[in-house]
């Protein structure tokens, strides 16, 4: 593995965070019983908390929890900031001295893109804690379906080709930590079709329902996968084809606090490796870093109307979004940013909705069906 | 609900074309007017710096030029023409719109690499002017330098123009951008004055420092970043990739340029190559779908070498079949461990059209 450093960052903070028990759960139940919970903070103060986690929480992230008087989240919050800087400053001198030097280059971008994850977490996790609801906005899934199958459209603009609408499919079959998982999307307007095939191991998280087996404690999980994607480009005379592994975990926030119930955060690294097809000239190897940070609520809890809903950053560079265009010197280093999100408004039946900005900018929405809760 | 759709999308649409005003402004290099005179460079392959009273002041990138000038009645009786990063040896003919040709006083430059010319208008409104070194169609064998991401190290850059003019074969200066660090006009116009050192002309596309400081700086100094000129039956194929992309109008005028050169060698340059040697870096094309629909292009219109900068050390690969070419060692910050200091590269091109290539160490 190229890039142990990051990877023993990544499972470091995952680590720390899965191995911490779910905030209510830490309370013992007498203390409930004896202590009626505090009463929720004022509308002045919340508003107070709010500002406070804008001016100075902006720099200073948890000062919303601080002004809350929050303290025992606030302090994680910046630790979490603090962890976030030390990476990402360190990822980013060893980029800057090394010079982009090609031995260094992954696990100085990697660190980077860890460290500048956290910052975003640790931030936006202050700001939905002052901003929530008590109990939160929502509550996962502690059971996942055997089977989910997802119909959708996506409309791509991009100014460099000539595809618009596309169509695809996706279906992810899931037997006890094992996940299936394989998704189709072609242009309706122009040659193009990405195909993608995985199969993913879960370490702990969320599972098909077992028998004898107690569901997961909240949505937290780790996992690896081991992919292939092919994407072909027919009007344009090539193809790209990558075959990744990618070690992904989530954390679900009320393990850092009550306030956060209802949140959690993603992160996950990789690397690609495959090759271009050309119309007219011989194939060539391409590598790619992967990486992908995300931070999201749940809306609603299972058994009623519910799902979940992200802001993410993908660094892959090779997908409909691609690298996020920006002008000036940093041009083409970045990937992609992107909101997305599943609601299922029955046990069954659902909708997701998404949209990236990178090269292009992606909007879509998909149907979606899923069988086996029980 | 069709059209609204759209327009949501063209709002979007300007942050995927962080280019696309250097593209229309590219458009606007190479046409000047006042004090009488109207001048157009043909495919904007000059920068008119200035049109004052009886002077025409230009900034070659290529170089042949052919120039339209229009003079009204009230112009200057006599006008001179001053061409900066011209090479040494380039003349200028001068022939009315009838093709008759007026004398022309030629005199010398206050470098190397620029000269002046002057005729009279007598009773003639409209003019070519075509400048053109005398060896414009020699089949024979040349070579230029490529040196590119000069940056911060333009205090030091004498010693690698010494190197190159020590070299009597190099023709010119072949440079893939970033010849400033902030692309500040200050640093744009040092650049120019410590370039009149060097005996050969420097023609560039920018980088993406060269457009830190925002669009238009570069044009109005060094001209257009995407365009192509033709020396000694070669091509040369410039294009603006500063924003890690390539601009949908520079990719239509890219389809002719390829028409063009696919019967003749063809060499390519850009600032930030499609596609890095070192994928995890990605200092290449923010999409690697762009990435891999442009190479195609080059694959299929024949082009013989592709010359990159960016990446601040030396490497020899292949995209797409084509021979490239990084090379970023102009004296900007280097790339750590990877063997090599401030270098530029020569390449030698025979009468065949065959390529070759080859190192100068200058650290």
């Amino acid at each position: 593995m190229r890039y142990p450093t990051a990877f023993l960052v990544l499972a470091t903070a995952l680590g720390c965070g899965l191995l911490a028990a779910p905030a209510h759960a830490d309370e013992p139940a007498a203390s409930i019983s004896e202590k009626p919970p505090p009463p929720p903070p004022s509308p002045a103060r919340r508003a107070l908390a709010t500002g406070a986690a804008i001016v100075p929480g902006l720099v200073l992230h948890g000062a919303g929890h601080a002004a809350l008087g929050k303290w025992q989240i606030a302090w994680p919050i910046l630790g979490v900031e603090m962890l976030g800087l030390g990476l990402g400053a360190a990822g980013a001198f060893t980029f800057w001295y090394s010079g982009a030097a090609r031995d260094l280059v992954g696990p100085a971008t990697a660190l980077t893109l860890v460290g500048g994850g956290l910052l975003g977490f640790s931030w936006l996790a202050d700001v939905y804690g002052v901003l929530a609801p008590p109990g939160g906005t929502g509550a996962p899934d502690r059971i996942l379906p055997h089977v989910e199958v997802a119909l959708g459209y996506r409309y791509v603009h991009d100014p460099r080709f000539s595809y618009r609408n596309l169509a695809g499919a996706a279906l992810d079959l899931r037997l006890r930590p094992v996940r299936l998982s394989a998704s189709a999307w072609g242009a309706l307007d122009a040659g193009n079709q990405r195909l993608r095939a995985s199969v993913a191991y879960r370490f702990l998280g969320p599972q098909p329902f077992k028998d004898k087996t107690a569901p997961a404690e909240d949505g937290s999980f780790v996992e690896v996968s081991l992919g292939v994607t092919h994407h072909a480009y027919q009007n344009e005379g090539f193809g790209l084809t990558l075959a990744e592994g990618f070690a992904f975990g989530r954390l679900d926030l009320a393990r850092l606090g009550p306030t956060l119930e209802g949140s959690f955060a993603e992160m996950g690294l990789g690397w690609a490796l495959g090759g271009y097809d050309y119309a007219h000239a011989p194939g060539e190897a391409a590598s790619l870093l992967l990486m992908r940070a995300a931070i999201g609520i749940y809306l609603g809890s299972p058994g009623d109307p519910h799902g979940e809903v992200s802001l993410f950053y993908d660094h892959r560079h090779d997908d409909y979004a691609a690298g996020l265009m920006m002008p000036g010197i940093v041009s083409g280093v970045l990937g992609h940013f992107g909101l997305g999100g599943t609601f299922y408004m029955t046990e069954r039946l659902g909708f997701g909705l998404e949209a990236q900005i990178g090269s292009a900018v992606v909007a879509g929405f998909s149907l979606r069906y899923r069988g086996g809760m029980r | 609900m069709r059209r609204a759709w759209h327009a949501v999308f063209a709002l979007f649409a300007g942050c995927l074309s962080p280019g696309g005003d250097r593209a229309t402004l590219d458009l606007e290099v190479g046409h000047g007017e006042g004090h009488g005179a109207q001048v157009t460079v043909e495919e904007g392959l000059a920068a008119v710096r200035a049109v004052e009273s009886g002077a025409l002041r230009l900034w070659a990138s290529a170089p042949v030029l052919t120039m339209r000038v229009h003079f009204d009645d009230g112009a200057a009786e006599a006008w001179d023409v001053i061409v900066d990063n011209s090479l040494p040896d380039a003349a200028l003919t001068v022939a009315t719109k009838s093709g008759e040709v007026i004398a022309v006083q030629t005199s010398p430059g206050e470098f190397p690499t620029q000269r002046r010319f002057r005729f009279p208008l007598g009773p003639n409104r409209d003019f070519v002017l075509s400048l053109r070194p005398p060896d414009a169609d020699d089949p024979n064998s040349f070579r230029f330098a490529l040196l590119s991401d000069v940056q911060e190290a333009l205090d030091r850059v004498q010693d690698i123009y010494a190197r190159i003019d020590a070299d009597p074969s190099i023709r010119f200066v072949l440079s893939a951008g970033d010849l400033t660090d902030k692309g500040t006009a200050e640093e744009h116009d040092r650049f120019q004055k410590e370039l009149r050192s060097l005996q050969v002309p420097f023609y560039a596309t920018l980088g993406n420092h060269d457009i830190a400081a925002g669009d238009g700086i570069y044009q109005r100094y060094f001209g257009r970043g995407s365009f192509r000129f033709v020396y000694r039956g070669v091509q040369f194929t410039l294009l603006d990739s500063a924003s890690a992309s390539i601009e949908p109008a520079v990719y239509d005028m890219l389809s002719g340029w390829l028409d063009e050169g696919r019967n003749r060698a063809h060499v390519v340059a850009m600032h930030i190559p499609p596609l890095d040697p070192v994928g995890e870096r990605n200092a290449a094309f923010g999409s690697r779908n762009e990435a891999g629909a442009l190479l195609e292009r080059l694959a299929a219109g024949k082009v013989d070498i592709t010359l990159y900068g960016h990446i601040h050390a030396h490497y020899n690969f292949s995209n797409a079949g084509i021979p490239a070419v990084v090379s970023g060692g102009g004296g900007a910050h280097p790339e750590k461990m990877a063997g090599i200091g401030r270098h530029y590269v020569t390449v030698d091109i025979d009468e065949k059209g065959a390529l070759q290539t080859g190192v100068v160490r200058v650290d």
